[in-house]
C-alpha cells in the first residue's frame, strides 16, 4: 500500500466527488432551467414526472442514454466522438481547485486560477472538432463562430481576473476568498465592480449562453456545432455546458463575491447559494433577451470589454503599486 | 469545391452560377426559421450572403385547379387553407369577387360581421408573427405571451366561425352564423384587454436594445423595390407609402370607421415591425367601432346560393387586405356551375420575391431577420 | 389621362377599353401585341404602377395573358392583355423590368406551358421539376371561346381591324 502516494488517492477521491457533484448539479440545473423558463413564459414547466416534475431531469437523462449512438455518413468518426468527450473531461478538472469551503477544496493549488483558465480553453477545441468532424455545413459555421467568439472573450475574461490577482497578489483561489470578509461590502466586487461586470459578460460569451449563444443559434444554424449529435453525444455537450456554467459562476463567486464567506455562518452553503444566484441570472438572461448578431458580439468585445478591462487593469496596477 | 456531390435539381441549377471559394448552404425546407417548408439556397462567403434563391412548391396544392372542378360555393373551404393565419381576408376576397361577378348585394350586418371577424383574425395573425419573429431573433419568451393573447381571440372567434384556425365562415351573400349578443359583449371586453397588453409588449421587446440593433437598418426595401416586385402590405407601408387596400380601394364597410394607416419611412425591418405593432392597435379601433355600430338585420341574403348555383359569365377582380398585403382574386366565369379560371394573387408570393435581392451582402443572421420581417406563410406562397 | 385615349405613350395598343371598377375591379383593359409588352411595362414602371400578377386563361383562340397593374396610392387597376396561340405560346419576358415578374412568369410556365422569351431562369417554380408543364391546360372540349367569357367593356380606342375575339387566331379547327 505504501507505494501508492497519498496525493494520488486524494485526487482520485476528489475527482469522483467532482463527477458526482457535476452530475447532481447538472440534474438540478436542468430542472431549474426548465422550471424558471416555464415560469418566465407563464407556463408551469415540467409537471408530469414526479411531484412538480422533479424527476424530469432523470427521465431526460434516461432518454439521452437510451438513444442509439449514431454517426452520420460522411463524418470523421474519430473526431466526431472525440469532441463530446473532450468537451466534458476537462470540466471535471476545473472543479478541483475551486474552494467550496474553508477546508473543502479538491486540490489547494497555488496556481489554481491559472489551471482553470488554461483548461477551460480546451472547450473551444471540442466545439471546433465537433463542428468539423460532423461534416455538416451548419456545424462548420457554428464551430467557426465558436472559435472566434471564445478566443475573443477569453481576453477580457483574463484581464478582469488579472485585476483581482494584482490586487490580492495571489493566484490561489482559497487565498483570494480568505482575503475577503463576511459582509457584502467586504467583498471584492465592491472594490472592482467594473472587473466583475466584464467578467460576467465575458463568462456568458465563454459559455455560449444567450444572448451570446451564437455557436448553436438554432434559428440560424439549426443547432450549430452539435447539429449532428443525438443521444449521449449531445448529452455530453449539454452536461459540459452546465458544468461550465457552474465553473464560471463559482470562479466569479470566489473572486468577487466572497466565496464561502457570508453573514453569520461562513461555509459551503454560502458558496453554493451565491453560485445559484448567478446561475439564475444567467437563466433569466437567456429567456429574456434576443440573440445578438455575430459582428455585434465581436464589436462589443473588442470595442468595449477589452479597452475597459485594460483600463481597469492599469488602474488596479497603479493603485496597488501606490498603496 | 463541393464536398457533397448529392443535391437535387435546384441545387445543381444554383451551383452553376457559384463563385470560387464560396459555400452553398441549403436552408430548409426543414429549418427552424423558414416557418414551415420554405427552402432557400444560399451562396455564402464566410457568413456573408453572395446570392440567395428561394425554392418554392413544397406545400403546393394547386388551389387554382381545385377551383375549376369545385362549384362556386364548394370552393369556399379552400379559402380557409390558402393562408392559415389570416384566412378571413381570403374568404373576403373570394366572396367579394363572386359577389361582384353576380352583382349580389350583401346585407349590411353581414358586412359588419365580416369586418369584425376579419380584423380579430388580423390581430391574431400579427400576434403569431410577432412571437415567431422574436423566436427567429433568439428570444424564446415573447411567443408564449403572444400565444396567450392569441388564445383569447381564438376562443372568441370559434363561436361565430366554428373553427380556430382555418376559418371559412364567409358565404356568398353573407356569413355562416350571426353574431349573438354574448359575442359582442365578450368582444367589447377583449378589446381593452388586448390594448392593455400592448404597452407591455413595447417595454419587454420593442424597446430592447438588442432587438433594435438586430433589426434597425437591416433589409432595406424602398418604394422602388416594392414597386418592381409588387410587394404590398407592411412592406410598402414600412417604405413610407400609405397603401392599404382597405383605404385605397375601400371594400365592405371599412370606409365607415375612423382609423389610420400606420406608415413608417425607414424601410427597414424595424419599420415593418412597427407597422405591424401599430396595426394591432388600429384593428382594435376598427373592432371597437364595428361592435358599437353593428346594425340589426339579416346576416345572409334571402336567396342564398346552393352548391349547384351558377354564376353569370364574365370576369371580376377583387382585392382585400390581409395581414401580409394585397390579396387579389381574379375570376373568369363561363356561366356554369364551376369557375372557368381562378387566379389567386398571394401577397406573400410577391413579398418573398424581394428576399433574393434584399439579402445580398448581408450576414446569415440578417437573412433570418429579413425573412422573418416578410411575415411569410408558406401555404399562401405555394398555394 | 383622358386626353390620351391610347393610355400609353410609347406603344400603340391594339385596343383600349374602359370598364366599370365596381363591376369588374378594373379600370381599363389594354390589348397589346406580344412584342409591345416589355415597352409597355417600362412605361408602367415609369408611371409608378406595380405589377400585381400575371395570369393566363386558356380559351379556344389561344391563351389570354393578363398583366394586372395597380397603383399604390390610388384605386386604379389596368390590365394589359395579350393573346398568344396554342401552337406558339411565346411572350417576351418583363422580368428585367419588373423583377417580380420573374416568379409570376415561371408560374405561368408551370401551369400553362407558356414560354417567356429572354427569361433568365425559366425553371419550374411551384411544380416538381419532373412534372410535365401545363397542368392547368384545358382539353379541346372544355375550352370556351373568349367572347362567351369576358366582356372587355366599352372600347375607347381600337386599331383598325382588331377584335379581341380574333377568329383568325383560333387553332381549334386545325386538328380535325
Amino acid at each position: 500500500m505504501s507505494q501508492i502516494p497519498v496525493e494520488l488517492v486524494k485526487i482520485l477521491i476528489a475527482l469522483v466527488a467532482v463527477a458526482a457533484f457535476v452530475g447532481l448539479n447538472g440534474l438540478v440545473l436542468v430542472y431549474l432551467e426548465r422550471k424558471v423558463a416555464g415560469h418566465i413564459q407563464r407556463r408551469p414547466g415540467p409537471f408530469e414526472v414526479g411531484p412538480h416534475g422533479l424527476l424530469q431531469p432523470l427521465a431526460d437523462a434516461v432518454k439521452l442514454i437510451g438513444k442509439q449512438l449514431f454517426t452520420p455518413k460522411n463524418a470523421d468518426g474519430f473526431l466526431f466522438w472525440l469532441a463530446p468527450i473532450l468537451s466534458f473531461m476537462p470540466v471535471l478538472l476545473l472543479f478541483l481547485p475551486l474552494p467550496f469551503g474553508p477546508k473543502l477544496t479538491g486540490m489547494n493549488l497555488n496556481l489554481g486560477l491559472l489551471l482553470i483558465l488554461a483548461f477551460s480553453g480546451l472547450n473551444v477545441l471540442a466545439t471546433c472538432l465537433a463542428g468539423w468532424g460532423s461534416n455538416n455545413k451548419y456545424g462548420i459555421l457554428g464551430a467557426a463562430r465558436a472559435v472566434s467568439q471564445s478566443v475573443a472573450y477569453e481576453i477580457p475574461l483574463l484581464l478582469s481576473v488579472l485585476a483581482i490577482a494584482f490586487q490580492t497578489g495571489s493566484l490561489n483561489l482559497s487565498e483570494v476568498v480568505a482575503g475577503q470578509g463576511s459582509w457584502p461590502w467586504q467583498w471584492n466586487f465592491m472594490v472592482q465592480p467594473l472587473a466583475f461586470i466584464i467578467f460576467f459578460v465575458s463568462a456568458l460569451g465563454e459559455t455560449n449562453r444567450a444572448p451570446f449563444d451564437l455557436a448553436e443559434a438554432e434559428s440560424e444554424l439549426t443547432a450549430g456545432f452539435h447539429t449532428e449529435y443525438s443521444g449521449m453525444g449531445f448529452g455530453m455537450f449539454f452536461l459540459a455546458e452546465y458544468a461550465n456554467m457552474i465553473v464560471v459562476c463559482s470562479v466569479a463567486v470566489a473572486l468577487f463575491l466572497g466565496g464561502w464567506n457570508g453573514p453569520f455562518f461562513d461555509g459551503a452553503w454560502w458558496f453554493l447559494a451565491k453560485v445559484y444566484v448567478l446561475l439564475l441570472v444567467m437563466i433569466w438572461l437567456r429567456w429574456t433577451f434576443p440573440r445578438v448578431r455575430f459582428d455585434q458580439l465581436l464589436n462589443l468585445n473588442w470595442k468595449w470589454l477589452m479597452p475597459l478591462a485594460l483600463l481597469n487593469l492599469l488602474i488596479t496596477a497603479f493603485v496597488t503599486k501606490l498603496s | 469545391m463541393n464536398a457533397f456531390p448529392e443535391g437535387d435539381f435546384y441545387t445543381h441549377h444554383f451551383e452553376k452560377g457559384a463563385r470560387e471559394n464560396t459555400m452553398i448552404l441549403n436552408m430548409g425546407p426543414q429549418h427552424p426559421s423558414t416557418h414551415g417548408v420554405l427552402r432557400v439556397i444560399l451562396e455564402l462567403d464566410g457568413e456573408y450572403i453572395v446570392r440567395a434563391e428561394p425554392v418554392l412548391g413544397y406545400l403546393h396544392r394547386m388551389h387554382e385547379k381545385m377551383a375549376e372542378v369545385k362549384s362556386w360555393v364548394q370552393f369556399m373551404p379552400n379559402m380557409g387553407r390558402v393562408d392559415y393565419l389570416h384566412p378571413l381576408a381570403w374568404n373576403h376576397a373570394w366572396v367579394g369577387a363572386v359577389e361582384k361577378l353576380a352583382e349580389i348585394e350583401v346585407p349590411e350586418r353581414a358586412e359588419y360581421i365580416r369586418v369584425i371577424t376579419s380584423e380579430l383574425n388580423r390581430i391574431s395573425s400579427h400576434l403569431l408573427w410577432w412571437g415567431a419573429y422574436l423566436l427567429d431573433l433568439g428570444a424564446f419568451t415573447p411567443i408564449m405571451y403572444a400565444f396567450d393573447d392569441r388564445e383569447r381571440i381564438l376562443d372568441l372567434m370559434q363561436k361565430p366561425t366554428g373553427s380556430r384556425l382555418t376559418y371559412s365562415s364567409f358565404r356568398i351573400g353573407g356569413v355562416m352564423n350571426d353574431l349573438d349578443d354574448g359575442f359582442l359583449k365578450d368582444c367589447a371586453e377583449l378589446v381593452p384587454y388586448l390594448r392593455s397588453r400592448l404597452p407591455m409588449y413595447k417595454d419587454l421587446v420593442t424597446e430592447n436594445v438588442i432587438l433594435r440593433k438586430r433589426i434597425e437598418d437591416v433589409g432595406h426595401m424602398d418604394k422602388d423595390m416594392c414597386m418592381r416586385y409588387g410587394a404590398t402590405g407592411p412592406l410598402i407601408r414600412g417604405a413610407g407609402v400609405k397603401h392599404d387596400t382597405r383605404i385605397i380601394e375601400p371594400y365592405s364597410v371599412y370606409d365607415k370607421f375612423d382609423w389610420e394607416v400606420p406608415v413608417y419611412k425607414e424601410a427597414d425591418a424595424m419599420a415593418r415591425y412597427m407597422v405591424r405593432m401599430d396595426e394591432i392597435e388600429q384593428s382594435l379601433r376598427i373592432v371597437e367601432q364595428a361592435v358599437a355600430m353593428i346594425p340589426d338585420g339579416d346576416f345572409m341574403i334571402k336567396k342564398r346560393p346552393k352548391p349547384a348555383w351558377k354564376a353569370p359569365a364574365g370576369e371580376a377582380y377583387f382585392a382585400s387586405e390581409s395581414a401580409r398585403g394585397k390579396v387579389g382574386i381574379h375570376i373568369v366565369s363561363d356561366g356554369s356551375k364551376t369557375p372557368y379560371r381562378v387566379k389567386l394573387r398571394a401577397p406573400g408570393f410577391s413579398n418573398l420575391n424581394v428576399f433574393a435581392e434584399c439579402s445580398k451582402g448581408t450576414m446569415l443572421a440578417d437573412a433570418v431577420a429579413i425573412l422573418g420581417s416578410l411575415d411569410m406563410v408558406i401555404p399562401e406562397i405555394d398555394r | 389621362m383622358a386626353a390620351n385615349k391610347k393610355l400609353l405613350d410609347s406603344v400603340t395598343p391594339l385596343m383600349v377599353s374602359k370598364c366599370s371598377f365596381d363591376k369588374t375591379g378594373l379600370n381599363f383593359n389594354v390589348f397589346l401585341s406580344p412584342d409591345d409588352i416589355p415597352t409597355a411595362a417600362k412605361e408602367m414602371l415609369r408611371k409608378e404602377y406595380y405589377l400585381e400578377d400575371i395570369d393566363a386563361v386558356d380559351v379556344v383562340e389561344g391563351f389570354l395573358i393578363t398583366y394586372h397593374y395597380a397603383r399604390f396610392e390610388s384605386a386604379e387597376r389596368v390590365a394589359h392583355r395579350v393573346m398568344v396561340t396554342h401552337a406558339e405560346p411565346v411572350v417576351p419576358t418583363i422580368s428585367d423590368i419588373y423583377q417580380g415578374a420573374d416568379w409570376h412568369e415561371r408560374e405561368c410556365t408551370d401551369f400553362h406551358a407558356i414560354k417567356f422569351s429572354g427569361h433568365p431562369n425559366l425553371i419550374p417554380l411551384l411544380l416538381d421539376p419532373d412534372t410535365p408543364q401545363g397542368v392547368l391546360l384545358k382539353t379541346d372540349k372544355s375550352r370556351k371561346p373568349l367572347r362567351d367569357l369576358i366582356d372587355f367593356g366599352e372600347s375607347v380606342f381600337t386599331t383598325d381591324g382588331f377584335t379581341p375575339f380574333d377568329e383568325a387566331q383560333a387553332d381549334l379547327k386545325e386538328p380535325k
